[in-house]
Parts: C-alpha cells; sequence; structure tokens
C-alpha cells in the first residue's frame, strides 16, 4: 500500500480512552508515524484492568492471562501505532522525553489542562530543545471559565455543547448518541488542529501551540441552531425522529425483534413516490403539501408503519431507494460488520495481532488516489516498541536501554489497573 | 476578527492559499469554512437562485434566511470572476461527488469531491440523509430507549463530520504536494465519515460476536431528572466523591459495590439509589459536587441557557463579523486556538456569509 501523505511526520502521543487516541489512529491512518507514550502506573483505560474485565471487550468473551494486551477498545483506536512505556515521573525520564520531542514533529494529547506542563512534555519545555514542535492538547473546555476544570467524557461533554436539549424524545427524557459521538468527534477537531498547525509551521518556520476544547469545538456542528437561538430566541425543540423541513421522518418498525427502517420524505415528488411503494394512492392528497404531511404527521406515519411492519428492513429501504425516496434500515454491529457495502468502501480492515489473531476492525474515511495511506498493522502491545524506539530511533546501546530498565524509567507491563485517578483530588 | 491583542498582522494558518468552493453540501461548504477561518481565500460559487442550502432549515421567521447557510460560509467571498479564470488560480477544488469542472483542474491542484456515498459501492444510487446515515452507521440502532423507536439524533452532524474529514484530507494533500510538487484527487463521502466514528462495532463483532443496541449501555453512566434538570454524569473513578455527594454513604460499605468490577455489574442498583436522591436536588449542585470530586457530570442546558452563560461569555464563544456599514452577522468564533513563540494567531471567522449577488453572477458555474 502507498505510504499516506504525512509519511514524513513523526507524533508522539500521550492519550487515552477515545478521543485522543482515535486522533492518532486518523495520523496514521494518513501515514504519520505515531508513537504512543503511556506511563507504566497509567495505562491508556481502554486497556482496562490487569485482571478480568467485561467479557464483551476480549476476544471470544474471554479475558485470558492478558487482558490489557487484548482489549478490543484499546486495540480498535490504536491500530498502525508504536507503543513505548515511559514513566515520565521517574528521574531520567525527561531526558529520553526531550530526545523524542527532538525527533518528532507533533505532540499529541488529551490529558486535563496543565498535566502535559507538569510532566515536562509541555509545548514552553518542549519548544526549547525543538523550536519546530507543533503540541495539540485538547481539553474537554478551554481555560477560564467556570466550567473550565470540569472532568469530560464523551457521554457528559454532549449535554454540554447543547447537543442533548436538541435531540430525544418529545416528553423531554434525554438521549444521548451512541457509543459516545463527541468523543470521535473532538479526535477529528483535534486531527484538523494538527494539520493546521503543521501548515502554520510551513509559514513561520516555528512550532505552535493549538488548544482544542472539545466540546467547544463540537458546538460549531449545531452552529445553525446556534445562529438561530441568537436571532430569534428559540430553536428546536426536540421531537423525537422529527425535523424540520422534512416529514414524514421516523423510524418504523419492521419484521422480527427490535428491527426498523428510517424513512426520510423532503419533497412532495419523494412523497408520491412513497404513496406508490406502499400501493396507497389514496394517502396522496393527504400529504400533498408539505404543510400538510408536517401536520398530519403522526397519523401518516402509523399508515406507514401499517406498511412496514410486515416487511423486512433492508427490503424496504432498496424498495424506496430505487423509487427515490431517502430511506435506510437501522442497521446494529454484526450486520455492519457483515455489510458488502463497508467491505466495498474499505471501511473494513482486516489485522494480525500477536495476542488475539486476525480481527476485523472498523478503517477511517481519508480518500487520496495518488497516496492513499490506510491501515497496515494491529494495535501494539504495551511497550512493544520500547527497545525500537529507544535502539533504532534514538540510537541508545543496549547499555542505556538496559539502564533505563533498571531504573523504571521505561516498563514492559503496566504496574496498575486504569481507572485510578490521573491526578489528586483537589481540595473540596 | 483581528484580536486586539495582536496589532502586527502575523502569518494565519492558511494564508495564500487559494479554494474554489463550487460544492453544494453541508459537508462541502463547512470544509470550505474551516478553511476560511484559519485563512485561506475563499470563493463561493453558487448557481443563479443560490445555493441550496441558502433554503435548507433553520429558517429566519420570514423564510428568506438560512441559519445553516449563514454559519457554513461566513467567512467566504462571492464570486467575482468567471469560473475559468478563479479555477486558474486555485490550490484547492471542492465541489460535490461527480460534478464536471468546465477545465481539468491544473496537476497542482488538490482536487476535493464530497458525496453521500462512495461512486462505486452498492448504495452508489442511494440518497443520503443525517438520518439515512445514521441509521446505516449503527449509531441510530444504540441511541434511545430499547422498547421506543430509535433516535436519529438532529441536525447534520454525519455532514461535519465528513466536511471535518476533508478539510483534515485537503491539509493532508497540501502538505503532500510539498514534497511532491503535485496535487491529487481526494474524496469524502459522508457514509465512510460516519462509518469512521462508530467505533468498535466492527472489532466487537469480530472479536465475539456481540453488539451494543439500546438495552444497556455498559458503563458507569447515569441520566437523572434533578429538581429543576437533567444531569448526566458518568463515574468511571472517584466512587466515594459519588456516594458522598448524593448521600449515600452506606453504599461504601456496601460489599456489592466494593470493586470497580462489583459496581460495573451491579450498576443499576446504583442508578437507582441516584435518582431517588437527585429527583430533591438541583442540578447545579449535582454538578458542582461532582466535579469537585472529579466526577464527569453536566447538565442538560439548553441553548437559550447556553448562549447566555458566563462559560460563553469568558470563552469568548461568539462574536461580531463584518463591517457595520454594510451589516454584520453573529458566528460562532475559533474552533480552536493557536499560539506559537510570538503570541498568538488568528484562527477566528474572518467575516460574514457572502450575499447572493444580483443578477446573473459572474461566477456561475451550473
Amino acid at each position: 500500500m502507498t505510504a499516506g501523505p504525512l509519511s514524513d511526520v513523526r507524533v508522539l502521543e500521550f492519550s487515552t480512552a477515545w478521543a485522543g487516541p482515535f486522533a492518532g489512529r486518523c495520523l496514521a491512518h494518513l501515514g504519520a508515524d505515531v508513537i504512543k507514550v503511556e506511563a507504566p502506573s497509567h495505562p491508556d483505560s481502554w486497556r482496562g484492568t490487569r485482571v478480568g474485565g467485561a467479557p464483551r471487550y476480549y476476544p471470544d468473551l474471554d479475558p485470558g492471562d492478558d487482558p490489557q494486551n487484548r482489549n478490543m477498545l484499546f486495540n480498535s483506536q490504536n491500530i498502525d501505532k508504536r507503543s513505548i512505556a515511559l514513566d515520565l515521573k521517574v528521574p531520567g525520564a525527561g531526558e529520553v522525553m526531550r530526545d523524542l520531542a527532538r525527533t518528532a514533529d507533533v505532540v499529541l494529547a488529551n490529558f486535563t489542562p496543565g498535566v502535559l506542563d507538569r510532566l515536562g512534555a509541555g509545548f514552553t519545555a518542549l519548544s526549547r530543545v525543538n523550536p519546530r514542535i507543533v503540541v495539540v492538547e485538547m481539553p474537554a473546555f478551554g481555560p477560564g471559565g467556570p466550567m473550565s476544570g470540569h472532568q469530560g467524557m464523551g457521554k457528559t461533554m454532549e449535554p454540554a455543547t447543547g447537543m442533548t436539549g436538541l435531540m430525544g424524545y418529545p416528553e423531554g427524557t434525554p438521549v444521548l448518541t451512541g457509543p459516545a459521538l463527541m468523543d470521535p468527534t473532538g479526535g477529528l477537531n483535534a486531527v484538523a488542529a494538527v494539520l493546521t498547525g503543521l501548515e502554520l509551521r510551513e509559514r513561520t518556520g516555528k512550532g505552535c501551540r493549538v488548544e482544542v476544547p472539545q466540546v467547544e469545538a463540537a458546538a460549531h456542528w449545531i452552529g445553525e441552531y446556534v445562529l438561530e437561538q441568537l436571532a430569534t430566541g428559540a430553536t428546536w425543540r426536540p421531537d423525537g425522529n422529527h425535523r424540520d423541513g422534512w416529514a414524514p421522518h421516523d423510524a418504523f418498525r419492521c419484521r422480527g425483534d427490535d428491527e426498523w427502517v428510517a424513512i426520510a420524505v423532503a419533497t412532495d415528488d419523494q412523497w408520491r413516490a412513497l404513496c406508490a411503494a406502499m400501493g396507497r394512492p389514496d394517502l396522496l392528497d393527504r400529504g400533498a403539501t408539505a404543510a400538510q404531511r408536517l401536520a398530519d404527521q403522526a397519523a401518516l406515519g402509523a399508515e406507514i408503519a401499517a406498511w412496514t411492519a410486515d416487511r423486512d428492513k433492508v427490503e424496504v429501504a432498496e424498495r424506496l431507494q430505487a423509487a427515490g425516496v431517502p430511506a435506510a434500515p437501522v442497521l446494529g454491529g454484526r450486520e455492519i460488520a457483515a455489510s458488502p457495502a463497508m467491505r466495498r468502501a474499505g471501511m473494513i480492515a482486516e489485522l494480525d495481532h500477536p495476542l488475539v489473531g486476525r480481527r476485523a476492525y472498523s478503517a477511517l474515511g481519508f480518500r487520496f488516489d495518488r497516496t492513499p495511506g490506510g491501515h497496515r498493522r494491529a494495535a501494539p502491545l504495551f511497550g512493544q516498541h520500547n527497545d525500537d524506539v529507544l535502539g533504532g530511533l534514538l540510537g541508545y546501546d543496549d547499555a542505556r536501554i538496559a539502564r533505563l530498565r533498571a531504573t523504571g524509567v521505561i516498563a514492559d507491563r503496566p504496574t496498575a489497573d486504569t481507572d485510578t485517578p490521573r491526578t489528586p483530588a483537589p481540595p473540596t | 476578527m483581528s484580536s486586539s491583542l495582536d496589532p502586527a498582522p502575523r502569518p494565519r494558518p492558511l494564508d495564500g492559499l487559494r479554494v474554489v468552493d463550487l460544492s453544494s453540501s453541508v459537508a462541502g461548504q463547512y470544509a470550505g469554512r474551516l478553511l476560511a477561518m484559519q485563512g485561506a481565500d475563499v470563493v463561493l460559487v453558487e448557481p443563479a437562485e443560490g445555493t441550496p442550502t441558502r433554503r435548507t432549515p433553520p429558517l429566519s421567521p420570514d423564510g428568506t434566511e438560512s441559519y445553516l447557510f449563514r454559519h457554513l460560509n461566513q467567512g467566504k467571498r462571492t464570486a467575482a470572476a468567471p469560473l475559468a479564470e478563479l479555477l486558474d488560480g486555485a490550490d484547492v477544488v471542492l465541489r460535490d461527488q461527480g460534478a464536471p469542472l468546465p477545465v481539468p483542474p491544473a496537476a497542482t491542484v488538490v482536487d476535493c469531491e464530497l458525496g453521500d456515498f462512495p461512486p462505486d459501492g452498492p448504495y452508489a444510487g442511494w440518497r443520503g440523509s443525517e438520518m439515512v446515515h445514521q441509521a446505516l452507521s449503527g449509531v441510530m440502532n444504540a441511541t434511545g430507549s430499547v422498547d421506543r423507536e430509535p433516535i436519529y439524533g438532529l441536525g447534520q452532524r454525519a455532514s461535519y463530520a465528513t466536511g471535518t474529514t476533508a478539510y483534515i484530507s485537503v491539509l493532508a494533500a497540501l502538505h503532500e504536494r510539498r514534497r511532491s510538487g503535485r496535487g491529487q484527487r481526494v474524496r469524502a463521502s459522508v457514509f465512510e465519515s460516519t462509518a469512521a466514528m462508530g467505533q468498535n462495532l466492527v472489532s466487537q463483532a469480530s472479536y465475539n460476536g456481540t453488539e451494543e443496541t439500546r438495552a444497556a449501555y455498559p458503563g458507569f453512566l447515569a441520566v437523572l431528572r434533578c429538581r429543576d434538570a437533567w444531569v448526566v454524569l458518568f463515574a468511571i473513578r472517584n466512587w466515594p466523591s459519588l456516594c458522598r455527594v448524593f448521600g449515600l454513604d452506606e453504599l461504601l460499605d456496601d460489599p456489592r459495590f466494593s470493586t470497580s468490577g462489583d459496581r460495573l455489574a451491579n450498576w443499576p442498583a446504583v442508578v437507582e439509589r441516584l435518582r431517588e436522591r437527585a429527583a430533591a436536588m438541583a442540578a447545579d449542585d449535582v454538578v458542582a459536587g461532582l466535579q469537585r470530586g472529579r466526577v464527569s457530570a453536566e447538565k442538560v442546558t439548553g441553548l437559550a441557557e447556553l448562549v447566555e452563560s458566563e462559560q460563553w461569555r469568558v470563552r469568548s464563544m461568539l462574536g461580531e463579523v463584518g463591517d457595520p456599514a454594510t451589516g454584520t452577522e453573529t458566528a460562532l468564533r475559533r474552533l480552536f486556538v493557536v499560539d506559537d513563540a510570538d503570541g498568538p494567531v488568528d484562527a477566528d471567522v474572518p467575516g460574514p456569509s457572502p450575499r447572493l449577488p444580483v443578477g446573473e453572477p459572474a461566477g456561475s458555474a451550473r
């Protein structure tokens, strides 16, 4: 596979869970050499616990003897990276960090604000050894405001952006998006920040620090509602799957257990096509205009639901799409993993991993006709590339690497589970 | 919008970059907006009747203006030269997938095509929409209550993901162009960009054949109705803080909740107790207490409250762009904050959205 467009870029990634590792994985997919730096006492939280763990995260539902290297969550988001386990709190680690920074273009971190600086890996410290370094940090909130110190997680950042107030069932019970949409959103925005920082470096000859407050950046994804709120004093009220400008617009139950088809009618033509597909010319006049369809959406929806109830969701969607009506089966994970469309699009990568074997992973959506890049190697074992990076990249000799190992600067196994606090609680 | 802290003109990240935005989609126009925010000169080329996003909700009360169009196109210029001339000097072209160009792009151009689906897959002929994409991505299946219909979400988030994907791809191709001297075709589809955000759906199926649905979320999540508002909390750590904020210290000694694994296994019982207590508590107090104890929690906040909030004021989330003489617009400001050794770098919205020219627009392509 031809190298990606960033094949001359090296990234040091200090990040945990989903958003930061997703960003690092995107950069690796684009061709960058991404070195993931983990602390032995604070491994990436998505490695899970040293013993046991929820079975659904492991091959064949078995955490096995080495769950922190077998966790499906970690292994999904750290594809194509090298791993070194460096404890920045141990004397002697700072020198290794500075040597790494000399070879790097980008440092990417999703720690709580201030942690990177306290570890000696902030922009000020690193730009002394490498004035061209681009440091991208992705806190949940930017500094200065009352929420700035908040702990942010994908699930809690979504309400903080204002998104949760715009979606859900009509009576107001909040609904959160899937496994958490804010994590990959923050990750994508962080990748955008990395590329932006590299472009600035080309124009100034100097590195820079880019801060991506994930909640603030995500507000752009609902920008039209923010502007509406400001201009009119009101905006969209959650109403299930109903949507301004579209009707009928909903999920309809199909044959089987919890099987649904999504049907989204935007135009009069699509309404006519839907009525024809259902064999219900009698409904045409009831929904002839958008205003009629909006006003009568509940009753029209009941008619559609009666038609879909005994039908297969995929057949309904295909038939409606063939007639020009936007529609889709509501798919689950197993269906997506088996989807010919996913495979054809290059969205599934099959990769060999020394402890979990050959497994399939979601790929990414970057498409280049001349420098395609892509996913090539499974996620690294914890500290798998300690010798490779210290010896091969930094040129340390075996004796020096052995000393670093003996003093605990580097490690080959995590020394803690992952749900321990990263920073001590402040006085309350 | 130049910063008052920055009197001397300083390079912006994309200074000198010339972009022709021929796209008509949310994804394409958002990619253009991101380029404009970082200093690129972005020209929006529209048909005579205006680009379709000008007519896409949410609309102003009199129906004449789209807040979506405004948000997507702030900082762009309207075409003032024939298209062939614009393309002649362009570094980047944004266009709808399959839409022809009047002349082939120069070899140095990064030619970015945006569409709903890959042009050669089984969905190539399908019509996309936010709900269609969220249904196919697996996100919708896992959003909402298991005893009710799945919920698609809101707005155009799949398209914003695609616009961001396109922005990244364009900048990566420009980065590579410095080495090779050559541009290339890049492509972004809503289908692929949305699937990429689905996280571990494929790997979970591959590892053990299970999948997440709306039935239960496998984590320390609680959505609680407080006295005055809803609160979402995610208590991956600091269990004692959680218990104390809700006055449930007795749970600290309860053997059902001794370890993290115990708590996960018995989490519904925890949520039940939290619900009872939350009903009598104020949401702001719950969030403040939990955050003091380093437990992630936020109130479900409407935009009316958010745009007036101290957080948004201190963070300067909003600004006015444009010339007061010809009309200003409110804009959401920078996506990220950029500083280098010389101080802050302007990464803000540079101006209002373009007005539709009266009469035949000179740059009209379609």
